[in-house]
């Protein structure tokens, strides 16, 4: 994902707002309600620790599959991080910018009417976020918003575990497949 | 004979000397190495990515995208607007690849002589390198009845609707009808090239050095004089390793398209032609079918029937093939662009799901530029791709197809990858295709073929390798892979590729 400066520009409008508010966004979302911090349950090897806690709030938001386990019992935001420390360190680095502008207080007040944090949201503003922002009119929003679903989800439906929800019985016992074809 | 070597062997800096150095151990490289070596040269083979054999393929998605494919999974065009599979190890894309073999189609290979002034690419020219590369790969149809329910209902659907379909040809021996293709045999199967040409070429005695990154090649006049690699042990995420420079008579880029264009960009070569102008994707689109009965759309060959009832869709129309895909839990995951509840509703159904895709063929039509490959600060690639009217017009068209074939097998509900979901029941329901928005991040587009970028041709201006693969202007750097297609095919590509790289090894070997 490549969320640069210049690219904020070619939003347009939104963009010089988002531009605006870019700078001082984390110190005004604390005059609103500051990002909430998640603890990871293992080492952080690539992302920041606000950086990993507003991922915490994504995943958790959009992993909400029936009797199985939800996106932190899960380790997704840990299962992204370890990903992201096998790309290049400019990978992680815009994908911060994408999370970042995500929980800016400052930017959601003035588009949304969201006085909290990402982070801070409650479950169901959150995922009333990413939904606006998956079918945003703006580009931007939807670039976040896929780089961030496509993590999130392909971790979490890549462990075996989950694959019962999905009627997946895993890779075949070899010994029993069909007949050799030519 | 010797084995593959990896980071564990390069402990220091190291300098070799040979024939022939070969940058990518794909569908081209493998093909030309094993050529080359079996001719006398000395060669050495260079792959970016790690070395993987049947015992690391262990049928698991996580696993796979990390070892096998480029940027862990995660490549895809600078907007994000377009997923790009592309392999990463010993073998290349053959390693990762659904095994679908075609010839180069009688009607692409024309235009290439109209339009492009390959004159010497004629069918007949052709012929014996595609059977030598089909008898050395066993390339043969695969039987309709071992068609999974997934290719079947491309089969079945095609004909209720009165639309033609046929069987795949596969590059497979003693194939397990596993589904796994993907993911790296688990059989040894598929005749992908770390079993095939590329044992081919170590038993001849060449070099073969895995998870060595090649940053730079070093130009003096008009000749390459090095290659300069650094090791990247597999896991790292920039190369940090040894130095590995290997100081060649000859030099063959191989690394495909998106690679191949960046390190020419890198080494600052050929600047004057469209280095990383033209790259063709291959645009595909997915519908999805979910039915009564189970589908298992991870089960059985991935790919084993096709159409192209829709390849010729009349002047300056683009077109566009129909085949099948598998959807394993991952892949399917994050191809539905929705979350919460929805997705998981989604995901509930994908043992009863089937996916059919169309893949579009760019470069054809005049203004049809496709996309260009560009280099950031770090000289890693990016991939710019536009969605042209020409492609905008042909989309909703595909899921309209793809759409009525779901319908014909027996679907009970089709549904897009747009976000939100369109969905529909039955033909009635057809309209709401017409309805929906189609570009750039309004559904789902991956791309699992990537051509040109270092497109073939007569004129420098336009091109960038001569009829023969030499980059013009330079008398020992070749380019043999995906890249130099001057169009998209119309067809999977890798047969291509070995063809191609078939023929171009007569062309390398002049010119040690």
């Amino acid at each position: 994902m490549a969320i640069t400066r210049r690219q904020f520009i070619v939003v347009g409008a939104v963009g010089s707002l988002v531009l605006a508010l870019g700078g001082v966004g984390v110190g005004l979302s604390l005059a609103f309600r500051p990002s909430v911090h998640r603890e990871p349950n293992t080492p952080l090897v690539a992302l920041s620790p606000l950086g990993f806690s507003i991922l915490a709030a994504v995943a958790g938001a959009l992993v909400d599959v029936p009797d199985q386990p939800d996106a932190d019992e899960a380790g997704v935001a840990e299962g992204v991080d370890a990903l992201l420390a096998r790309l290049h360190p400019a990978v992680t680095a815009e994908l911060e910018q994408g999370l970042r502008l995500l929980e800016n207080a400052a930017v959601s007040a003035v588009l949304e009417g969201r006085f909290t944090t990402f982070s801070a949201s409650d479950r169901a503003t959150q995922q009333a976020v990413l939904l606006a922002w998956s079918e945003s009119e703006y580009s931007l929003f939807r670039r976040v918003f896929r780089a961030l679903h496509g993590l999130c989800m392909s971790v979490y439906w890549s462990q075996p575990e989950r694959h019962v929800a999905c009627g997946y019985a895993g890779p075949p016992d070899l010994s029993m497949l069909m007949p050799e074809a030519p | 004979m010797s084995r593959v070597l990896t980071a564990a062997d390069r402990t220091q800096d190291t300098v070799w000397d040979c024939d022939v150095c070969i940058i990518g151990s794909g569908a081209g490289g493998a093909v030309l190495a094993a050529g080359l070596a079996e001719q006398g040269a000395s060669v050495v083979v260079l792959e970016a990515g790690p070395h993987r054999s049947r015992a690391d393929f262990k049928m698991r998605e996580a696993t796979a995208m990390m070892d096998l494919y480029q940027e862990a999974g995660t490549r895809s065009t600078e907007d994000l607007a377009i997923t790009i599979l592309q392999g990463r190890s010993v073998g290349g894309g053959t390693t990762v690849n659904w095994t679908s073999c075609f010839r180069t189609p009688d009607r692409i290979l024309q235009h290439w002589r109209e339009v492009h002034g390959l004159s010497e690419l004629t069918p007949d020219a052709l012929r014996p390198h595609f059977e030598a590369v089909e008898s050395r790969l066993n390339i043969r149809e695969w039987p309709k009845e071992l068609a999974n329910a997934n290719n079947r209902v491309l089969l079945d659907g095609c004909a209720k609707l009165g639309w033609d379909s046929g069987p795949m040809r596969r590059n497979v021996k003693g194939c397990a009808n596993s589904g796994y293709c993907g993911m790296g045999c688990p059989v040894d199967a598929k005749q992908a090239m770390h079993l095939t040409y590329l044992q081919d070429a170590l038993a001849a005695g060449a070099r073969v050095q895995a998870e060595a990154a090649v940053h730079q090649l070093d130009v003096e006049g008009d000749r390459i004089v090095a290659v300069r690699a650094r090791i990247q042990p597999h896991g790292h995420p920039v190369p940090s390793g040894p130095l590995l420079t290997v100081r060649a008579k000859v030099t063959a880029v191989c690394g495909g398209a998106i690679n191949s264009p960046a390190l020419l960009l890198r080494s600052q070569i050929a600047a004057s032609s469209p280095v990383g102008k033209r790259t063709f994707l291959h645009p595909v689109v997915a519908v999805l079918g979910q039915y009564e009965q189970p589908i298992h759309p991870w089960y059985g060959a991935p790919q084993s029937s096709h159409s192209h009832r829709f390849i010729d869709r009349g002047p300056h129309k683009m077109g566009f093939f129909l085949e099948a895909a598998p959807l394993h839990p991952a892949l399917a995951a994050a191809a539905l662009k929705v979350g919460g509840a929805e997705h998981a509703g989604l995901m509930a159904q994908l043992h009863r799901t089937s996916a059919l895709l169309a893949l579009h063929v760019d470069g054809l039509l005049p203004g049809d530029e496709g996309g260009v490959v560009t280099i950031d600060d770090s000289g890693r690639p990016r991939v710019a791709y536009p969605i042209g009217p020409q492609l905008l017009e042909a989309l909703p068209v595909a899921h309209d197809a793809m759409a009525r074939i779901h319908l014909a097998a027996g679907a009970q509900s089709v549904l897009t990858s747009h976000t939100p979901v369109v969905s529909l029941s039955d033909e009635a329901g057809l309209g709401a295709l017409k309805d929906a928005e189609y570009g750039a991040l309004k559904h789902g587009i991956f791309t699992a073929h990537q051509m040109g970028g270092c497109t073939m041709g007569t004129d420098p201006s336009t091109s960038v390798v001569n009829p023969k693969h030499r980059v013009h202007g330079l008398g020992n750097l070749f380019i043999v892979d995906g890249s130099v297609l001057p169009t998209a095919l119309g067809v999977n590509p890798s047969q291509t590729i070995y063809g191609l790289a078939h023929r171009a090894r007569r062309f390398v070997a002049e010119a040690i």
